[in-house]
């Protein structure tokens, strides 16, 4: 599935700020002597790497002594710590399944098969509704365990587990006088689109992105679908796919909430939290990152042990993770390569 | 230049110049051709090839003593040669004018050969010549190892001029070739005589070169341009492909994305390649990098900025940057950096110098932070895969791997150390190389070289180095948005000298005055306060940087006239000797809005190397200079005999 190419296995102790491996000058007993018109230099000052002796504090800038501007700006580059990859995967194409998209003829009849959301009322009671749906509120919700949801103008989160219920609850509608009468049916007579997060078959996650209309029930009017099972790429944290997005063939990406950081301007992003966008918190995030000859894509984003804790649980024996860490999502292909390398990288920073 | 005496002087000139006109010899369209030595240069007296009159000149004497223990790849100025059981670095020492021979097992200097110029690159050919590029010199010679051992120095077989500043080199079957920094361009020479073969011009700055395994194609970074030069070895006809460095999206001052005025590259030293399956099932190169810094020189339309380039808001103006160019398509696939995003202080590699890859990593040789960044190669930007840094002795500029992948080796010239790399464990051996007896450098100047090439002394500047604008002491080729408006950066090699008063307005007396106002528009918090050692370092070693190498004169009769042009339009009234006047001038180059309409005269040491011109580099060429309608310099319009006279005259200023 996954090859791990690169790991530092004590994760947290081994991580280097500048790599020294054990630095040496090299023993110039024996060795010639420079001819006649050449002499040897004088030894370096200090063998490259050299490890600051332990215990010792570690001085301040010389510019601490006169500017204190510079002093603070100095002090951070001197003790600035490099990133250091915490795990690559390294993801074949072959690894990632292709997505299964079916879109129904214009005028003909919607697709069969496709999920529809779950309806509850207030009570939590599913439709159909004899007596009229109870409560003051309608649920519309993804069917999986997350997602979002859309049946006007603004997406809809949804946390299936009531402890993050609060951040989002998917979509609802408001009950009303003429529910009670037409038993809630007329509440269902609209357009709705949803992303739905189910767990999948041994470790994937179910992935189904459907567009159509509820006409009087829960069970949609499919006119698009897009189901696929996507694979554990990465320590249960990244689950990836092929298939288009915006008409491109692209590497797609399912992850937990992150906080969004660098996009390339041909990575589309779905999900996730900026903080200068105003966001509200998500229930996932999803990354379409371009492929095919001449084509590169990369984006990362921060992503901690709170936001893992809520996603679908890791496979059991998955190794232990840094409790905050960067994610990074690569894709690149020159035209003389027979296919695109897929890199998924986890950066302490 | 005074244009009262220029009209003066042109009509007295008029006749003498059109006899003169008549009798010079045509040019090439490019004038790059003749910048070679028709016949390749006889050796020296004193080496042994003067004895052998029989060609092929440049074989090795005593058989195959050496062979490449490189991996393939860009030329550095470390190789790596297996000569019996032993496999030996060669070091291109420019300081000490010297070739090195160093043991790789024990890491002891074997001998040293002394060489009559600044050496470039070396590369060991297959007919076990080392090839070697002396800058300074123009030329390139080839040596023989005198001995099994490699213990004595190398001797010269033969030696050829070609166009100026040699740096990196190549070889296949049979053919050498040469980048030309000042010269500007690629030289394809013979390699049994080193006769030319071809001479391609390509834009400013040429440094480092690869080629296709099968030497079909050749591909040039460039110091400064933001481009990868790749040029058609089949077919002679064939121009030059320019593949721009994609370097990011520039963030305006709203915060937005700016993609009318993209982020520009820089900084292209170095090269790597892999080689691979392609998917035709060849094996051949199947990517290439190029280590480059993506900068943002501020959008013109925005006018003034508080600093050289930026729009004050999110990006950092300088930001590391490994562009993957496809071999195949000839364009760059890397659309991003995500590099910019980070912090201001953060030490990134912004002098990017060397490099060398296989398909486990790519390396990449970091002059700025002292330090080597092991990358991932199968991203669009390896500079976001960082998986190790290694600190290593001061100044390191050139990197060699093994052939069989295990080690790495790496030229500190700072320092003057060569570092040998384990590659299985990181362990690192450095050994500091001989100098010549008595020529110990100037501590001084020393110290202000490496204060001139770090981007980690925040007195300096914030984020960038000296020589993140002036690399080799020279210019970027760009024009930066500034306080004052648009600013073409000045080339400082062998222009400071005499050249008060400085700043394109003219406003500094000295150097040191203008540096201080430097620093300042460079966010950094000035050397004065905390070292003057420090400051007079830097200022000598500013002093210090030597001009360009000259062009040697291809047609002397046409350049005289040049020089008779340049007098008779006023020219050398103001730039006297190619030098200045030491004032400032109102030549009409002010745009409104500008607070000054009078302009420090600059000099014109090397100009032909330093476009584009005018204190906002409006124009891309001398040519277009010469030829603008808006020009007040002189009087007139130049004929085109005559504008090609000076032409040639300005290129060896």
């Amino acid at each position: 599935m996954k090859r791990v190419v690169f790991f530092c296995a004590a994760m947290a102790s081994a991580m280097f700020s500048l790599s020294d491996g054990g630095a040496a000058r090299a023993e110039n007993a024996g060795a010639p002597s420079p001819p006649a018109g050449w002499e040897a230099p004088p030894p370096l000052a200090k063998a490259p790497s050299e490890k600051a002796p332990k215990n010792k504090k570690p001085e301040s800038p010389a510019c601490c002594k006169f500017d204190s501007t510079c002093c603070s700006r100095q002090t951070t580059v001197d003790t600035f710590v490099p990133p250091r990859p915490a795990r690559v995967f390294d993801v074949r194409l072959a690894d990632l399944p292709e997505a299964v998209i079916k879109e129904a003829a214009k005028d003909g009849p919607p697709i069969a098969g496709a999920p529809s959301p779950k309806v509850t009322d207030d009570g939590g009671r599913p439709f159909p509704w004899p007596g009229g749906p109870q409560g003051y509120l309608v649920h519309i919700v993804p069917p999986g365990r997350y997602g979002s949801i859309k049946t006007s103008d603004w997406w809809a989160n949804y946390f299936e587990e009531p402890e993050y219920r609060g951040m989002g609850a998917g979509e609802v509608r408001t009950i009303t006088k003429e529910s009670a009468k037409d038993r809630g049916v007329g509440l269902l007579y609209i357009p709705v689109e949803f992303q739905s997060f189910a767990k999948g078959e041994g470790d994937k996650i179910a992935f189904d992105d459907v567009k159509g209309r509820l006409e009087g029930s829960p069970e949609v009017k499919a006119t698009y679908w897009m189901h696929v099972e996507a694979a554990n790429v990465a320590a249960g944290i990244v689950h990836g796919y092929r298939g288009p997005y915006e008409g491109e063939p692209r590497a797609s990406f399912l992850l937990p909430e992150v906080i969004l950081g660098f996009e390339s301007k041909d990575a589309k992003t779905v999900g996730g939290f900026f903080p200068s966008r105003f966001s509200n918190t998500v229930s996932f995030t999803m990354y379409h990152l371009p492929l095919g000859p001449g084509r590169s894509g990369l984006v990362n984003g921060k992503i901690d042990e709170r936001q893992i804790h809520r996603w679908f649980p890791r496979p059991k024996g998955a190794e232990a993770l840094p409790s905050a860490f960067q994610i990074v999502l690569a894709t690149s292909q020159t035209s003389v390569e027979a296919e695109p390398r897929v890199r998924v990288m986890f950066v302490l920073r | 230049m005074n244009a009262r005496s220029a009209f003066t002087s042109t009509l007295a000139l008029a006749l003498g110049l059109v006899s003169l006109g008549c009798s010079s010899k045509e040019k090439s369209d490019t004038g790059k051709s003749e910048a070679f030595d028709a016949k390749s240069s006889a050796p020296k007296a004193s080496s042994s090839a003067a004895q052998d009159a029989t060609p092929p000149r440049c074989v090795a004497k005593a058989g195959k003593r050496i062979t490449r223990a490189s991996a393939g790849g860009a030329s550095s100025a470390v190789e790596l040669v297996r000569a019996g059981e032993r496999v030996l670095a060669l070091v291109a020492d420019q300081d000490a004018r010297a070739l090195h021979v160093v043991d790789t097992a024990s890491m002891r200097e074997l001998s040293v050969t002394p060489l009559e110029g600044k050496p470039g690159h070396v590369l060991a050919l297959a007919s076990g010549l080392v090839a070697i590029g002396l800058q300074d010199k123009g030329r390139v010679v080839l040596l023989e190892p005198t001995d099994d051992a490699l213990d004595k120095p190398f001797e010269e077989r033969c030696a050829a001029d070609v166009a100026a500043e040699p740096h990196a080199l190549a070889e296949s079957t049979e053919r050498l070739f040469v980048t030309s920094g000042f010269g500007a361009g690629l030289s394809v020479l013979g390699q049994a005589d080193l006769a030319k073969q071809r001479f391609v011009p390509l834009p400013r700055e040429p440094r480092a070169l690869i080629l296709t395994e099968g030497g079909e194609m050749a591909f040039v970074s460039h110091a400064v341009g933001g481009i990868v030069s790749a040029v058609d070895l089949k077919d002679d006809t064939k121009p030059p492909t320019s593949i721009s460095l994609l370097a990011g999206r520039r963030v305006n001052e709203k915060f937005e994305f700016d993609d009318k005025s993209p982020r520009l590259a820089s900084q292209g030293h170095a090269l790597a390649r892999i080689v691979g399956k392609r998917n035709d099932g060849k094996d051949d190169v199947v990517r290439i990098f190029a280590p480059h810094t993506s900068i943002d020189p501020g959008a013109p339309a925005m006018g003034p900025t508080i600093s050289y380039g930026g729009s004050g808001q999110g990006p950092r103006t300088m930001a590391p940057l490994v562009s993957v160019v496809d071999p195949g398509a000839l364009r760059s696939i890397t659309n991003h950096v995500a590099g910019v995003f980070d912090d201001n202080l953060a030490q990134e590699c912004l002098l990017p110098r060397g490099a060398a890859a296989d398909a486990d990593g790519l390396f990449v040789v970091c002059l700025d932070i002292d330090a080597v960044i092991e990358m991932d190669p199968w991203m669009g930007d390896p500079s976001a895969g960082e998986r190790r840094r290694i600190a290593l002795p001061a100044g390191p500029s050139s990197i060699s791997l093994a052939a069989d992948g295990k080690r790495l080796f790496v030229w500190s010239e700072m320092d003057r150390a060569l570092t040998r790399i384990e590659r299985a464990d990181f362990a690192l051996t450095s050994v500091p190389l001989w100098r010549r007896a008595g020529e110990a450098p100037d501590p001084k100047i020393e110290r202000g070289r490496r204060l001139f090439h770090t981007t980690r002394d925040v007195r300096i500047a914030m984020g960038r180095a000296c020589a993140s604008c002036h690399p080799d002491g020279r210019d970027d080729g760009l024009s930066w948005t500034s306080p004052d408006g648009l600013r073409q950066t000045p080339m400082l090699a062998g222009r400071l000298d005499g050249a008060a008063p400085y700043g394109w307005y003219g406003e500094h007396e000295t150097v040191r005055v203008h540096l201080n106002n430097t620093f300042a528009r460079l966010g950094g918090t000035g050397l004065e306060k905390t070292s003057e050692d420090d400051f007079e370092a830097l200022l000598a070693y500013v002093a210090s940087l030597p001009p360009p190498p000259k062009e040697k004169p291809s047609e002397p009769d046409l350049v005289d006239r040049g020089k008779q042009v340049y007098v008779a339009y006023g020219c050398a009234g103001c730039h006297p000797g190619g030098g200045t006047d030491n004032k400032v001038h109102d030549v009409g180059s002010g745009k409104t809005g500008e607070r000054k309409s009078e302009f420090d005269t600059p000099s014109l040491r090397g100009v032909r190397g330093s476009a584009p011109y005018y204190h906002d580099g409006r124009y891309s060429t001398l040519d277009e200079l010469l030829s603008a309608k808006d020009q007040r310099m002189f009087a007139g319009t130049l004929s085109g005999p005559d504008k090609k006279a000076l032409l040639v005259y300005l290129e060896t200023l």
